[in-house]
């Protein structure tokens, strides 16, 4: 799809199109996901489902459009290789950390919201669980940001 | 060749996980849990109601306790009785005062259901 969209960046960090405008999405996102956890915080429950789930899937999307085939394309031929570089160690832990950020919110959303999984395998202690996948994600965030500075 | 068959087995792996997920899950919705005894009491645990459906006789009080750290409702599906959002251990009672069905389900997470049997 990004194809279609000029191939230079609009941050002037050298990065592509595609690269810049994720970064965009994904502050926007950090930001509404802070944003859901107030409505929360607020007692505003749906909204808070429908805030949060939806950023999580939006990252669903830019992961399949954006993430993935830059790290199928950049990363995953040179990895054995290049890993002692910083550069690829920030992004390889932003890829680690950003899958479990990812599995872990959609776990959440199908516990939550739908009948899918039996009893035994949901957690307990939610609030926890949710407030250790806001504090991942923001570290994610921040990884995700590093690889535009080393 | 080898790494297209880590990425082939991971897929199957995958998608193996997923079959014995929801076979698990749909068992879990089908086993309708039943209460017919004295109590009337629902618990609200794990993003569900215990007893799924519980038996009471006309004139009986129901109370839903949440047992979960975070808030659910308790909702009559026909307008019948509608608790506010009850934060961990929170209560909220109903008499039921006629016979029938009345399904109910968390307005906050919709997936949530049960009913109370009124004999």
């Amino acid at each position: 799809m990004f194809y279609l969209f000029p191939i230079k960046g609009f941050l002037g960090t050298g990065a592509t199109f595609a690269a810049d405008l994720n970064l965009v999405v994904q502050l926007l996102m950090g930001t509404a996901l802070i944003a859901g956890a107030y409505l929360a915080k607020q007692k505003h429950y749906k909204a808070h489902g429908i805030c949060q789930t939806t950023v999580l899937l939006l990252n669903l999307l830019m992961i399949g459009l954006v993430m993935w085939p830059s790290f199928q394309q950049q990363m995953k031929p040179a990895l054995s290789k290049v890993l002692h570089k910083r550069y690829y160690e920030v992004a390889a832990i932003h890829a680690v950390l950003g899958i479990a950020a990812e599995l872990l919110g959609l776990y959440i959303v199908i516990v939550a919201g739908t009948n899918v999984l039996p009893q035994w395998l949901r957690f307990k202690h939610w609030q926890w669980w949710m407030r250790t996948e806001l504090a991942l994600w923001a570290i994610v965030l921040l990884s995700g940001v590093g690889t535009y500075c080393v | 060749m080898k790494g297209k068959n880590v990425w082939v087995a991971s897929f199957a792996a995958v998608v193996m996980i997923a079959i014995v997920l929801l076979l698990a899950g749909s068992s879990s919705v089908t086993a309708n849990d039943q209460s017919s005894a004295a109590t009337s009491e629902v618990k609200i645990d794990n993003f569900s109601f215990g007893p799924q459906t519980l038996t009471v006789p006309v004139g009986a009080t129901v109370t839903w306790t949440n047992r979960d750290d975070i808030p659910h409702t308790s909702v009559s599906t026909d307008g019948v009785f509608k608790s506010k959002v009850m934060d961990t251990n929170e209560t909220f009672s109903y008499t039921f005062a006629k016979a029938g069905t009345y399904p109910y389900y968390c307005s906050i997470h919709p997936k949530m259901t049960g009913q109370v049997v009124v004999k």
